[in-house]
């Protein structure tokens, strides 16, 4: 019924989207609360370049990339000058994985810093601390339950990816073959006991850090 | 000693006030809408006047003509929120702690939070969270929380609006001796006339802004 002769799927799936979680909450994370509480001009604009991947194809995210990193795109260009090459390695799975988790993570947290209470940031300033300290010890703090939610969404999203990581890291077995990618080609193949091990995985485990996620967020409320 | 010559232009009028207090309690009494805390939040830095220059302790922190405008964390202020803006995930003891912490000024520490908390009679409550705490409870640890960092001025925004008859009546005694013993000048809003007169040496009246009315009374235990 289950039984799965390659398991590099999986761990190349797990490391993709761990890597790419750990750059998006570096990332969005500050970005987020700088936009949940600055105003500037063009701050619409900005916003709707962060989260236009949420809406996009991913076959048009994977195009975008393929400009961009491609031997002959911009950036794929200049490190190729430097001897680096990023498309079809793993690498390129993982900045697929990162463009399109990034807008649910800077989403879930602009939501989650919104939420906390401007005084207590007063309070914390007419205390001495310097930014940076409120931002430590009063925002992440209190905005935590929905930064965890946020992470975990941008974890199932990195987990899943497909399209764009297809198109920018190809089907490389044991190098850049994900688990998405290998079900889809196991099906192809017509291997229904390789494919339905690999669903059973992924089900099993989202649900579970789904499940676990949302029963610790429940008891954080203050 | 405190100067404060300030405009500040809002969207609907524009407030005008001037004020200079020795060791005393100016009470300003006005309507909700009538700018009372957008006083109190240009004096702590939360907000930036339109003109004016505001001196406390004989130390210019901020000065239109000059553009001298310091933050809120070194204007040495302490201020109590009217719904106190005590954090909610740090217990009573660390939101003591947290002024202290943050200034890091050896000085600062020889007041010990205990002490300071006992002698508002909420020694006991060191280890709870705020939610547990009562309306009163809440105001006396906010009062402390504000006085642990040894402040130049003291800003109290509707302290007992949110407090039963009882306790406010026994909360403004405690006020008006706290100012006895703490010898630095008070700055508290209210929009109640009888609080204003028994707490305030000095009276300011305001409507939309402009200073309807300065009684100066020095009768104690009035």
């Amino acid at each position: 019924m289950f039984a799965l002769n390659d398991w590099s799927p999986v761990i190349i799936s797990l490391r993709v989207a761990i890597i790419a979680v750990v750059i998006v909450t570096c990332l969005g994370v500050p970005l987020a609360r700088f936009m949940a509480r600055g105003e500037f001009a063009g701050k619409d604009l900005v916003e709707s370049c962060i989260t236009l991947p949420l809406v996009l194809p991913p076959s048009v995210i994977g195009y975008g990339l393929l400009i961009l990193i491609g031997k002959n795109g911009m950036v794929g260009r200049a490190l190729a000058e430097a001897g680096i090459t990023i498309i079809f390695t793993w690498w390129s799975a993982v900045l697929a994985a990162t463009v399109v988790s990034l807008p649910l993570m800077y989403q879930s947290a602009k939501a989650a810093f919104k939420s906390v209470d401007v005084s207590f940031e007063k309070a914390a300033r007419t205390l001495g601390a310097s930014e940076l300290r409120i931002f430590f010890t009063i925002s992440l703090p209190l905005a935590w339950p929905g930064l965890l939610a946020g992470l975990v969404l941008a974890f199932a999203r990195a987990l899943g990816e497909f399209g764009a990581t297809l198109m920018v890291a190809g089907n490389i077995p044991g190098q850049t073959q994900t688990i998405p990618v290998a079900i889809f080609f196991a099906v192809d193949a017509g291997d229904n006991t390789t494919a339905r091990t690999l669903v059973a995985i992924v089900t099993v485990f989202s649900f579970l850090v789904i499940f676990w996620v949302n029963r610790w967020a429940r008891r954080q409320t203050y | 000693m405190l100067e404060v010559n300030l405009v500040k232009n809002l969207w609907h009028f524009n407030l005008e006030l001037k004020l200079k207090a020795a060791n005393e309690i100016v009470v300003l009494l006005g309507p909700s809408g009538s700018g009372k805390t957008t006083v109190l939040q240009c004096l702590a830095g939360l907000l930036k006047p339109s003109a004016g220059s505001i001196k406390i302790d004989d130390k210019l922190v901020f000065s239109a003509e000059q553009n001298i405008n310091v933050p809120t964390r070194h204007r040495d202020i302490g201020y109590l929120f009217q719904d106190y803006a005590l954090f909610p995930h740090l217990t009573v003891k660390d939101n003591v702690l947290y002024g202290p912490k943050s200034r890091r000024a050896g000085t600062d520490l020889e007041l010990n939070p205990v002490e300071l908390l006992d002698s508002f009679g909420v020694g006991h409550l060191l280890n709870r969270y705020p939610r547990q705490l009562s309306g009163g409870e809440k105001q006396r640890v906010a009062l402390a929380r504000a006085l642990a960092t040894r402040p130049k001025l003291l800003l109290l925004d509707e302290p007992l609006s949110a407090l039963d008859r009882n306790t406010r009546l026994s909360l403004r005694q405690e006020l008006k001796n706290l100012h006895k013993s703490w010898q630095v000048p008070f700055v508290l809003v209210t929009h109640d006339e009888e609080e204003a007169e028994y707490l305030g040496d000095q009276l300011i009246v305001i409507e939309k802004g402009r200073v309807q009315e300065i009684a100066v009374s020095h009768v104690v235990g009035k």
